[in-house]
């Protein structure tokens, strides 16, 4: 009875402390958004120079919402003339906000924002002369297809015969001129992508920005389109913003690829880059289907040892890649305690909780007793896992740790005929849980260390559901992964 | 087979059921107008006789010629009066009330949400409690006996209005308006370019509704006009009641009735087609 009144005491108490902190960490933030306004505000009167040989340039943006919900932190990209760059990444991840930001659609909290040498922040959707391809095609209902593509001119007070050379010529290529003189409901969806396509060329602008122009199509005029925005690009050259959350898109259009998730930047590189130098797990996992496989492991002396008892001896090279990266860990987390990182407020937590504030949902989860509690964390909370944190990544870099191993479903191979180029592991042996048969190849789903594998394999012979797999790892193209932050060590 | 024919039997029973009962209501609704119509052109003699004859063949263009010839054409100017009045009460309400319903509906400013609130809740007063005030005030400005009291506060204010546009404009997607603002327009330009364009049927049904309140405001019209020159339908019709009319001549009243609802029919038959359209999205997946 006693333990009872105590334990109900205690959670009383830690909950008046929790709702203090939340107070504390609110008025923090409050503070540090003003804050962030005045300095951006200050900052913006000083003269602001363009980078040299950059065509776009986003520095430092980040975009904060009047409610203190952050969208974007921290985003830096250089664009080049006629690069076609793309934002990808999962569902809120802050790729169509940045996109917006650029087009002025959305007003840009912090950072400043170039376009052909000139600084955007304050210039208008108007003034920035940039084109846009929405993902609901947003064509004017009210207008035909010729007055939808004539729209932006007549705006801009173009003269009538270059307006209509301009649409004529544009529904020529994007092959949609007999359709000129309908309205938009008389139009296909692919019909309707066309045509907003067909809004963006006639401009002739400096930049083109598409947010998810596929994304309502159907899988096959998905891929035909895509292969059409290809060529356009190809033949117009305008330097070009693409978001998308298809990796395949991702991995077939752009020049460079910006791997986003939860406002921050994850990774930007060329195609090749990203698929082949992932820099994290969420990067390795996102790019390329099927997704690379990964598999626990333990890293004790240089080799790799799972769980089936397969043991991967790693070169003197990849050994001290693996020391380098956890010294350098340790000097990061030591420079954040130093920074006092730790007395910034949790934001994350924070705005989870901000979304957990009342509502229908939450009331009827709580009757029905399934409260989720989020807990704020303290200054002292957070300091005390950075100390961890450094403790941990000393540990890795002296003795036997757990890793993450990573390789993709085409570097799995059968032991059976192997190419020359491939460095192999010691051969393993599995049952085949599902062989899925895609015409051009197959793809064998089996089981290790109690995670589904899957090897992309030729249709040399049928493969049978339930028999055994003889597969190898090509260890040239093994990838590691720390199991603390996710972070890629080669 | 049997049950096949039952049902079907069922369905003709149904169908002459329903049938007949919107008979019914479609007469309630016409006999009023059909009655003012044929007092209109009937012997004025019979009227007053009380006898409700239906279907008379004792019919006369009397009463008319009695109220074209009445007040040396009154009634010409009357139609004009009316007509300003409401033309311009209908324009004005239709250009103020689109263009706060599109920022109430479209542009994020502080406190929109609060004075959107504290705005309908006007629509809770009734027109009786501010009559007087609004009488004394505008006889203060000097504006009775002008039309400016019947279309100024219409134009200035009308909530009804705002809050039906409102209505409409919120499903116009965001995206339009984007797609409008990387096309070079400013606010006035996505209001006259697009919203206007879009909200047609909307349009048209509020401007047909102000255009009738207007044309039909008898209350109004008593209180703010006395000189003739500014006379209008409603008050011309209740003139006609007037003792120097040698008494209520039912005949002429209804003939009266029956010109002043002319105009009225004509837009209303003008605009029918768009009551029944929504707002076209459809550029939009």
């Amino acid at each position: 009875m006693e333990n009872e009144i105590n334990d109900k005491q205690r959670r009383k108490a830690e909950k008046r402390a929790e709702a203090e902190e939340i107070k504390r960490q609110r008025a923090l933030v409050k503070a540090q958004y003003e804050q962030m306004l005045a300095d951006e505000e200050a900052r913006r009167k000083e003269p602001k120079v363009a980078p040299e040989g950059v065509y776009i340039s986003l520095q430092g943006i980040n975009k904060v919402y009047d409610n203190y919900v952050q969208a974007v932190f921290d985003f830096n990209l250089d664009i080049q003339e006629h690069e076609l760059i793309v934002f990808v990444g999962p569902s809120g991840c802050g790729k169509s906000t940045t996109l917006r930001m650029v087009a002025g659609l959305e007003a840009i909290t912090t950072g400043d924002l170039y376009i052909d040498g000139a600084y955007c922040n304050e210039k208008t959707a108007k003034e920035r002369d940039v084109a846009m391809v929405f993902q609901n095609y947003a064509l004017y209902p009210h207008l035909t297809v010729y007055e939808n593509m004539a729209f932006g001119l007549q705006t801009r007070k173009y003269d009538k015969a270059d307006i209509d050379v301009r649409v004529k010529r544009a529904a020529e290529i994007l092959q949609i001129t007999e359709y000129l003189d309908r309205r938009p409901k008389e139009l296909s969806g692919g019909q309707m992508q066309r045509v907003a396509l067909g809004r963006a060329i006639v401009r002739e602008a400096k930049v083109f920005l598409m947010d998810e122009p596929l994304s309502n199509l159907d899988a096959k005029l998905r891929v035909s389109m895509r292969s059409e925005i290809i060529k356009l690009h190809k033949a117009i050259n305008a330097t070009t913003i693409y978001v998308t959350h298809d990796q395949t898109e991702a991995m077939t259009m752009a020049s460079r690829i910006v791997v986003m998730k939860s406002g921050y930047v994850q990774q930007i590189g060329t195609p090749e880059e990203v698929y082949n130098n992932p820099a994290n797990m969420f990067v390795a996992t996102f790019i390329g289907a099927p997704a690379m496989n990964l598999l626990d492991c333990t890293y004790d002396g240089g080799a790799l040892i799972f769980g089936g008892g397969l043991e991967i001896k790693l070169d003197k090279k990849q050994a001290a890649a693996h020391d380098e990266f956890y010294r350098a860990q340790i000097a990061a987390t030591e420079k954040r305690i130093a920074d006092k990182e730790y007395e910034k407020p949790d934001m994350n937590v924070l705005l989870t909780h901000h979304r957990e504030k009342p509502s229908l949902k939450a009331l009827i989860n709580k009757l029905r007793g399934k409260t989720e509690h989020v807990k704020i964390k303290t200054p002292e909370d957070r300091l005390a896992e950075l100390n961890k944190l450094v403790e941990d990544y000393k540990a890795c870099l002296n003795g036997a740790h757990a890793l993450v191993f990573g390789i993709r479903p085409e570097d799995v191979y059968e032991n059976a005929d192997l190419p020359k180029t491939v460095k192999p592991s010691t051969a393993q042996s599995s049952e085949i849980s599902v062989a899925e048969l895609l015409g051009s190849e197959y793809h064998v789903h089996f089981n290790m260390c109690d995670k589904d594998v899957i090897a992309k394999c030729k249709v040399a012979r049928r493969i049978e559901d339930g028999a055994q797999f003889e597969f190898v790892f090509d260890l040239n193209k093994m990838h590691l992964f720390d199991k603390i932050n996710t972070k890629s060590i080669f | 087979m049997k049950k096949l024919r039952r049902a079907t039997k069922r369905k003709i029973i149904e169908t002459v059921v329903i049938t007949v009962i919107v008979m019914i209501c479609a007469l309630l609704c016409i006999f009023p107008f059909y009655w003012m119509i044929l007092n209109s052109i009937k012997n004025p003699d019979l009227i007053n006789q009380g006898s409700a004859d239906v279907f008379t063949t004792d019919l006369t263009w009397d009463s008319y010629k009695a109220v074209f010839a009445y007040g040396d054409g009154l009634l010409w100017r009357a139609y004009l009066n009316s007509f300003l009045i409401a033309a311009l009460s209908t324009a004005g309400t239709l250009f103020t009330s689109s263009l706060a319903a599109f920022a109430f509906a479209k542009i994020r400013f502080k406190g929109s949400k609060p004075i959107y609130g504290l705005f309908i809740a006007t629509l809770m007063i009734p027109g009786q409690v501010t009559m007087l005030p609004l009488f004394m005030m505008f006889a203060k400005i000097g504006w009775t006996n002008s039309f400016l009291p019947l279309i100024v506060p219409g134009v200035m204010i009308n909530t009804y209005g705002v809050f039906m546009l409102r209505s409409f404009i919120v499903s116009i997607p965001n995206g339009l308006l984007e797609a409008a603002e990387i096309d070079g327009c400013g606010w006035f330009g996505k209001y006259f370019k697009i919203i206007l364009r879009l909200i047609k049927p909307a349009l048209v049904t509020l401007g047909l509704f102000t255009f009738i309140g207007s044309w039909n405001n008898y209350m109004g019209h008593l209180i703010y006009l006395s000189d003739e020159r500014l006379t209008t339908i409603p008050l011309l019709i209740a003139g006609l009641k007037e003792t120097h009319m040698t008494g209520a001549n039912w005949g002429r009243i209804m003939a009266a009735s029956t010109l002043s609802i002319v105009p009225i029919a004509i837009v209303y038959l003008a605009c029918q087609k768009y009551f029944v359209q929504g707002i076209a999205t459809t550029g939009m997946k």
